[in-house]
C-alpha cells in the first residue's frame, strides 16, 4: 500500500494559482509512487491549519505567513516552466526525509 | 479552451491601472464579475502580484476572489507597450508583462482544465510568442491544440 501525501497547495485566493500547481505537483509525487491527497487554502488559512498538523508537504505561490515545521516549497516555476526542475527535486527531497 | 471574441482587449497602450479598468468594464458588461471586482482585483494584486516570467514573454494571470465573480471566464489583453508587474511569490522580482490573462474564477473545479491548458501554454517554447505577434489574437489562440 503506497504511502498517501497529505499536500497543501497555497495561493492568494487559495483558487487560481494553487489549483494549478496542486495539479502539477500531485502528478509528479505520485510518479513517485505515493498517493497524493490535496488541498488549497489562502496565506491567511494556511498559518493556521498548518501548526494543526495534517500535511506532510506545502507549496506556494504566495508566502507564507510565519514559521512551520512541514517542509514548504516555493513552487512558482511549476507555472512558468523556469526552475521547474528546481522545485520537483525539492519535493522529492522533503518527501525522503 | 474557452477563448471568445467578447474576451479579448488588443493593441493596448496603457499603464497597469488603466488595463485593470478596462478589463474590469469589459468582464462586467460580459456579465462575468460583479461591480467589486475592480478593487477586489486592484487590491489582491498589490498583496499577490500575478506576474510569471516565462522562458518566453512575461504574462501576467490578475485574479481575484470567487465571490467576485459571476461566471467563469479567462479575458485575454494584448499589450502594445508591456506593462510592469511584480513576480507572484517574490514581489522584489519585476515582470514586463506582454499578455494578461484575466482569469475569472467561481472557484468551482470546472476551470480545472482551462487552467490546466493555460499552464502548459505558459510553458510552450514558441506559443505566447506567436500570439503575441499574431495578426489576428483570437484565431491564435484558438490554435491552441489541447
Amino acid at each position: 500500500m503506497a504511502k498517501t501525501i497529505n499536500l497543501l497547495a497555497v495561493c492568494g485566493s487559495g483558487t487560481v494559482s494553487s489549483t494549478m500547481v496542486a495539479e502539477k505537483a500531485s502528478s509528479y509525487i505520485e510518479s513517485l509512487g505515493y498517493n497524493v491527497n490535496s488541498q488549497e487554502l489562502n496565506p491567511q488559512q494556511a498559518s493556521v491549519r498548518i501548526p494543526e498538523g495534517q500535511f506532510d508537504l506545502v507549496i506556494y505561490t504566495s508566502p507564507i505567513p510565519g514559521t512551520f515545521e512541514v517542509p514548504i516549497i516555493n513552487a512558482t516555476g511549476l507555472l512558468t516552466g523556469i526552475g521547474e526542475e528546481q522545485v520537483y527535486s525539492e519535493i522529492k527531497q522533503a518527501l525522503e526525509k | 479552451m474557452r477563448f471568445a471574441k467578447e474576451l479579448l482587449l488588443d493593441d493596448l497602450k496603457v499603464n497597469k491601472q488603466e488595463l485593470f479598468k478596462k478589463a474590469a468594464d469589459k468582464l462586467c458588461k460580459e456579465g462575468f464579475v460583479k461591480e467589486s471586482y475592480l478593487s477586489a482585483l486592484t487590491n489582491r494584486e498589490k498583496v499577490f502580484p500575478t506576474g510569471l516570467q516565462t522562458k518566453t514573454i512575461g504574462v501576467a494571470i490578475p485574479h481575484c476572489d470567487p465571490e467576485n465573480v459571476k461566471k467563469d471566464g479567462i479575458l485575454v489583453a494584448r499589450l502594445k507597450q508591456p506593462v510592469q508587474f511584480n513576480q507572484m511569490g517574490d514581489a522584489e522580482t519585476k515582470v514586463n508583462v506582454y499578455l494578461a490573462f484575466f482569469i475569472c474564477s467561481t472557484g468551482g473545479n470546472e476551470q480545472l482544465a482551462d487552467l490546466r491548458e493555460l499552464m502548459k501554454m505558459f510553458q510552450d517554447k514558441d506559443f505566447l510568442t506567436t500570439v503575441y505577434k499574431s495578426e489576428s489574437l483570437l484565431k491564435t489562440l484558438l490554435s491552441w491544440k489541447e
